[in-house]
């Protein structure tokens, strides 16, 4: 009989894992429904105002530029343009960057957008030209280098500054 | 020996629990993580591949156009066929489907919607030459369109 009571003791003493198996067993496939495994996000764009322009023009402002991206397939034209300015102010920012295919004019592309930025605090918008027969995902890539830049500081921060975040696309007539 | 094997027979057979919930642990922990209680009305197009984009903008709902290689569709339904990601010679020299615009201007009547600027969210295969998507935005253009969102795979 003290034997028996001893065994009884042990085992209730075992945790009945049943009720959490079920628990378990309910939530996991809910939450696999539910889970992203892909991660989609977007990047705004317009295309070019087609509307009627109004009577009274803008006034020019001297702290704004816009940037102007001819995509090729072989080359990539950068070009600003301003009212306000001087033809020969706006040429000293002009640039030509040969496109090799490996992206290795991206870090260029950017400094130079850097630059212009740091001249034109104000400029926030780049209108892009793709010409015949460059690739989608050519110009998403040219994209991501006008729109911002993103330095990684430390394992799991990133530090993004907006360059010229207004995307406008159009095409080379 | 015949009450031992008696006592053999007698034991209950166990099932080990341990090492299952072990692993529903860790399966339920990584899918807690990537939970998400988000739901727009937006369904990814099995015949294309998105570009890759360090963009970071969130998704929000809007006309849906998807561009695959071989058609372009406003709301799952095909309104254009590509040959190859390229259309017509001949549609390329108008600018303009009108069958895509049309398509984007019922789907947008259609659309519950929380302001009248009419946007359409486009999701292209990454190889697309990029005159097929600017007749598809030009198309949607004719029908007062003139935001759109490029969908990309966030890197």
């Amino acid at each position: 009989m003290a034997f028996d009571k001893f065994r009884k003791a042990r085992a209730s003493m075992d945790v009945d894992l049943i009720p959490v198996m079920n628990l378990f067993v309910v939530l996991i496939p809910f939450l696999l429904l539910s889970a992203a495994f892909f991660h989609v996000g977007v990047i705004p764009t317009s295309l070019p105002s087609q509307g009627a322009s109004s009577g009274e023009a803008a006034e020019p402002n001297l702290a704004q530029v816009t940037v102007n991206l001819q995509v090729n397939t072989d080359h990539i034209t950068l070009s600003v343009s301003n009212d306000a300015l001087a033809q020969e102010v706006l040429d000293q920012l002009a640039l030509e960057l040969p496109r090799p295919g490996d992206g290795s004019e991206l870090p260029q592309l950017q400094a130079a957008l850097r630059q212009i930025k740091l001249m034109y605090a104000e400029s926030d918008t780049v209108v892009l030209l793709p010409g015949e027969g460059v690739r989608y995902k050519d110009v998403v890539t040219v994209l991501d280098a006008a729109r911002e830049t993103v330095e990684h500081a430390g394992e799991a921060n990133e530090l993004r500054t907006p360059l010229f975040p207004v995307v406008v696309l159009s095409r080379k007539v | 020996m015949a009450i031992g094997s008696l006592r053999r027979k007698r034991r209950l057979m166990t099932l080990q629990l341990t090492s299952l919930l072990d692993m529903f642990t860790i399966i339920l922990v990584f899918l807690l993580e990537s939970f998400q209680a988000d739901d727009e009305d937006f369904v990814m197009h099995a015949g294309l591949e998105l570009p890759a984009s360090s963009a970071r903008s969130p998704f929000k709902g809007a006309v849906n156009i998807a561009i695959t290689t071989g058609e372009v569709l406003v709301e799952g339904a095909p309104v254009l066929t590509l040959a190859d990601g390229a259309a017509s010679a001949e549609a390329l020299a108008k600018g303009q489907v009108v069958a895509i615009t049309d398509a984007v201007k019922a789907a947008w009547d259609s659309k519950p919607r929380d302001s009248d600027e009419l946007v359409a969210t486009i999701q292209a295969d990454q190889e697309l030459p990029y005159e097929t998507i600017d007749l598809v935005m030009r198309s949607a253009g004719f029908a007062g369109c003139f935001r759109f969102r490029l969908v990309i795979a966030k890197e």
